[in-house]
């Protein structure tokens, strides 16, 4: 069986031991994680507003998407609108949906990124599939960096079967690296933080 | 001695690269500024050089255990719902693949980067099985479209320009004739990628790190084209080579953060997606594949190589394959990595490799996982020099030098002939005969030699 035939050459292959290295607390902080987390999600492409509550993020996104625009919203306090019963909703279904709204678990000052396990979004493709994306983070559910973040994801029962750090929306430069936001995924990502 | 000569080798196809003046300034620069952002991501974080040394030294310890490593990753990803396979090759492999392919009728399917894919031809093999593969990275489309391999392990389509792939869209999409604006091209594959996506029986992705400790992996895009490949049908293969193992879940903080920003510069890819087990009433499966990597492990000279995690920093940083180009190296990996790694699988084809370098350094210094790859390229040279696979021209010049220095008498000799360089016109200096001077300068010898100064000062004294 190949299985055992690779255990078996990797078994006569094996260098001496090697020590695992403890990772311990090396990774960068920051004195406002907010403003940095901010900055970076403008970095990477993306557009942070701060907020103070749920009903201001309704108002923000109703004054940018227009009324026919459909809307699938998984964040309590945001009304989906046009699209129908959420639960009967596939993946593919998502390929008319103009915006996603969604709360991230956490997220992360160094780059931008927010936690989005698969209970958040209701299906997994809604997140690229859509047009748009708006997800909402508090800024009390911030760390400084990967390594926190990762801690954090360990200290979990378990991890979800889906889940994606995302950091702005989607991006290429395979043609000539010149920057287009909007490649297969999210044409803009909108992150609003509560306190 | 073998008599079979590796055709076209590094240099003929390098050759060809550089005939277009233009074309090589162009694309020096624009893989140069892939590097300098790079130095910028890289500069902003204090612990960067922590970061490296623990990051190699966890890949280290993973391979001194790898076996182990492999038996907790299948069975934790077991536990997970995971149908995990092992394959011994590239044909193993492609078979794996087609039997779960054919076992679910699927004959349309999305595929994300991965370059073990390339490495194991799997493309090829389905579309001989009658399964339409479509490569969904924007860069790996555009060369597709082409029946082209990437030219870069990160950007495959760093070596055209915007006319070109402005013209091939025109050809295969429909895009206006002669439209060439980035913004407007990306958008066309982006509509014609979304109904391939929609009509997916099955996606493949390749894989960044697979952890023991939890059965999962994890993909790091920014496109979303592996997250779409993977959310909308209903089975997902990811490929991955067995280095590709990490321990634990917490090395993904160290991995995550050295990735991209050595790969373009960017803090993090836009998505990091970590895959733990099938959606409901889906299925996922991981290949592991060995394919020659159990016996890099075995030479310890060489098996550092096995840490790389595919950033292309070392490509971007590389004089010699700025200048030359993915296509001029004929293998899967190009650059100094590629240059270490496809000796190992071929090293009669890839004899040229190890050569195509400077020895510059600069590919180790920035090399996230601390890969020694200028070291490993002059310990090739001696195994390819060993097993009689140097060219001519370079075994007649070695064995010339090899002559000469071992000789005082003989080195005094053809120093003195040397300085009647300074006399020779430039046809008899610049000719067939002087491969290195095809580009460049000869440094003229000094008109008195060191020993020949150092006489006159009565043999004590300090030089000028």
């Amino acid at each position: 069986m190949s299985r055992d035939r690779i255990l078996e050459d990797v078994r006569a292959a094996l260098p001496a031991p090697v020590k695992l290295p403890e990772i311990g607390d090396i990774g960068v902080t920051f004195e406002d994680k907010a403003a940095t987390f901010a900055e970076m999600v403008t970095v990477v492409g993306g557009s942070p507003t701060a907020v103070s509550s749920l009903e201001e993020v309704n108002q923000i996104l109703k004054e940018e998407f227009g009324d026919d625009e459909k809307w699938s919203s998984f964040c309590p306090g945001v009304d989906s609108k046009g699209i129908g019963s959420q639960a009967d909703r596939g993946g593919h279904d998502y390929e008319d949906v103009d915006l996603v709204v969604l709360e991230g678990v956490f997220g992360v000052a160094e780059n931008g990124a927010i936690w989005v396990p698969e209970e958040q979004v209701g299906h997994p493709a809604s997140l690229v599939l859509s047009q748009h994306v708006a997800i909402v983070v508090r800024a009390s559910e911030l760390v400084d960096n990967m390594h926190q973040a990762y801690a954090r994801l360990s200290a979990a029962d378990r991890l979800p079967r889906y889940g994606v750090f995302v950091s702005g929306p989607s991006k290429t430069a395979d043609i000539e690296q010149s920057l287009v936001i909007g490649a297969h995924g999210s044409r803009s990502l909108r992150v609003f933080i509560l306190p | 001695m073998s008599h079979r000569h590796p055709e076209p080798d590094h240099p003929a196809r390098a050759a060809k690269f550089i005939e277009n003046k233009e074309r090589v300034a162009w694309h020096d620069e624009s893989v140069w500024f892939v590097r300098t952002k790079r130095d910028k991501a890289a500069g902003a974080i204090p612990e960067w050089e922590q970061l490296r040394g623990m990051a190699s030294q966890i890949k280290m310890h993973m391979l001194s255990r790898m076996d182990e490593y492999l038996l907790q990753f299948e069975e934790n990803a077991t536990k997970n719902g995971i149908q995990v396979h092992f394959a011994r090759d590239g044909d193993e492999h492609n078979r794996i693949v087609h039997s779960i392919l054919e076992r679910h009728g699927a004959k349309r399917v999305v595929k994300s980067k991965s370059m073990l894919t390339e490495e194991c031809h799997l493309n090829p093999y389905l579309a001989e099985r009658g399964i339409e593969v479509i490569d969904t990275d924007l860069g790996e489309r555009i060369v597709q479209l082409r029946n082209e391999p990437p030219s870069h392990i990160v950007m495959p389509a760093i070596h055209l320009k915007r006319s070109e792939i402005g013209a091939l869209f025109h050809e295969k999409l429909g895009t206006d004739e002669g439209a060439d604006d980035p913004k407007y091209l990306t958008e066309a594959a982006r509509t014609d990628l979304r109904g391939k996506f929609l009509a997916a029986e099955a996606g493949i992705t390749g894989v960044n790190f697979a952890i023991a400790e939890t059965g999962g992996i994890v993909v790091c895009t920014n496109e979303g084209n592996a997250d779409l490949g993977t959310s909308l049908p209903q089975v997902h293969i990811a490929c991955m080579g067995m280095e590709k193992l990490l321990p634990k879940l917490e090395h993904l903080g160290v991995f995550t953060r050295l990735l991209a920003r050595s790969a373009t510069g960017q803090p993090i890819t836009t998505y990091t997606s970590h895959f733990h087990g099938p959606k409901p009433g889906c299925e996922m499966h991981v290949v592991i594949v060995n394919n020659g990597r159990s016996a890099i492990l075995k030479r310890a000279e060489f098996r550092r190589s096995l840490c790389c995690i595919r950033c292309g920093a070392c490509i971007n940083t590389c004089p010699v394959y700025r200048r030359s180009g993915g296509y001029s190296y004929g293998s899967v990996v190009p650059g100094p990595i590629g240059s270490v790694l496809s000796p190992a699988y071929d090293l009669e084809r890839h004899a040229t490799l190890p050569f195509a370098s400077s020895l510059c350094g600069s590919c180790t210094d920035v090399c996230p996982v601390k890969i020694d790859l200028h070291h490993q390229l002059l310990a090739w040279r001696r195994v390819v020099a060993e097993s009689g696979h140097l060219s001519k021209s370079k075994a007649f010049a070695m064995q010339m030098a090899g002559k000469v220095l071992a000789s005082p008498t003989l080195y005094r000799t053809v120093a003195k002939a040397a300085k009647l360089m300074r006399l020779m016109p430039r046809f008899m200096l610049y000719n067939a005969a002087n491969e290195w001077g095809k580009h460049r300068e000869l440094p003229m010898p000094a008109k008195r030699s060191f020993r020949e100064q150092y006489k006159q000062r009565g043999g004590q004294g300090s030089l000028p």
